[in-house]
């Protein structure tokens, strides 16, 4: 539908034709980049074990290995924001499992040692682990980070207290660095 | 505000406020996905022609509803997601996603409740979620919602972000640039 003559979003703007010709040119040289760093949302592959979970990982007693592909395309991948959730432990309302999270890139690891997840991702008050009082927090942490696409990023992942259940859903979100010969069907 | 120190000032001034009209700040319209018992559904947002939209967050809420293990045949909610999404760039077939994502992850990242076991609920709050991309003019926003409960739920979905002008506009008067 194109915009109709003295309404909508942009039709209180005074302007010359060469105005709009200049910003037209722009935003479409905008759109056109954007075409070569897709925004991308990336999760561990859906597990058969968790169908109804699809980013699912259950823990184990020992640390876990979690591969999480990383679009063949891509020449980079900007690693913007870790997802993630846990569990909450009904137990006297503990806090959940002490997790500790390595991401490589590049078979280096990208944190000097592990870190405890409740700590990264939930920045503010704390619940009282000697009360059931319940706590809201939120596991969006920032994690600006360049990587060359090596296939796939590896987490390994600790921390199972061993009297329950536990399991942690993670997601990436960041951009993708396409080959501009390869937009099509990326 | 200082004062301008010349004419010259003011009018790079006023230009600068004309280039910034051009980035108009906006809200998509809403997106409801009913999504019967474990089933899916797919709906699409369509993005205007003459205008691209630059999203910059999304903000999304949805239901935690079940049927009662306890009373079969009465619905509940437990406060556990068994919502996912996959979102796709139709101007271009691009899966914005590698495979689905769970719902609580998106809007309400950090502690989930468990399935099964009883409790209180962990009061998940919502919040925006970054989200940097620009949807071309004349496309849309696919949205496929997978729902693994055996009662109905619902997600809504809510872009905002900006427009990018791609298309001249007409004057009122006739008189203009088309």
């Amino acid at each position: 539908m194109d915009l109709p003559n003295g309404k909508g979003q942009f039709a209180n703007i005074e302007q010359t034709a060469e105005q709009q010709d200049k910003m037209i040119s722009l935003h479409r040289s905008m759109y056109e980049r954007s075409l070569l760093n897709p925004f991308q949302i990336l999760a561990p592959p859906n597990l058969d074990t968790q169908p109804n979970f699809p980013n699912r990982i259950v823990l184990t007693q020992s640390p876990q290995q979690v591969y999480i592909e990383v679009p063949r395309k891509a020449l980079y991948f900007l690693f913007k924001q870790i997802l993630i959730s846990w569990p909450k432990n009904l137990a006297g309302g503990l806090p959940g499992p002490q997790l500790e999270i390595t991401i490589d890139g590049l078979d280096k690891k990208h944190q000097n040692s592990s870190i405890n997840v409740q700590n990264f991702t939930s920045p503010g008050t704390q619940p009282d682990p000697s009360t059931a009082s319940a706590s809201n927090y939120f596991g969006a942490y920032k994690w600006n980070t360049l990587f060359p696409n090596m296939g796939v990023f590896k987490l390994t992942i600790f921390g199972f207290d061993g009297t329950n259940p536990a399991h942690v859903d993670i997601a990436i979100i960041g951009r993708a660095m396409v080959d501009r010969k390869l937009v099509k069907g990326f | 505000m200082k004062p301008f120190n010349s004419d010259q000032e003011f009018a790079n001034y006023l230009g600068e406020l004309k280039q910034k009209q051009f980035y108009k700040w906006t809200f998509l319209n809403p997106l409801e996905v009913i999504v019967p018992a474990n089933d899916s559904r797919e709906r699409v947002l369509d993005i205007k022609s003459g205008q691209h939209f630059q999203a910059v967050g999304l903000t999304v809420s949805y239901s935690t509803l079940v049927d009662d293990p306890q009373n079969p045949g009465t619905t509940i909610d437990d406060g556990v997601n068994r919502l996912a999404v996959q979102f796709e760039d139709d101007s271009n077939q691009l899966r914005l996603s590698s495979g689905p994502i769970s719902l609580e992850l998106l809007a309400s990242p950090g502690r989930t409740l468990s399935d099964g076991i009883t409790g209180t609920a962990s009061n998940q709050l919502f919040i925006p979620l970054m989200f940097d991309h620009i949807f071309g003019a004349k496309g849309g926003i696919t949205v496929n919602v997978s729902n693994s409960s055996d009662v109905e739920n619902t997600a809504k979905f809510l872009w905002v972000g900006y427009n990018l002008l791609d298309q001249r506009i007409k004057a009122k008067n006739g008189n203009g640039f088309a």
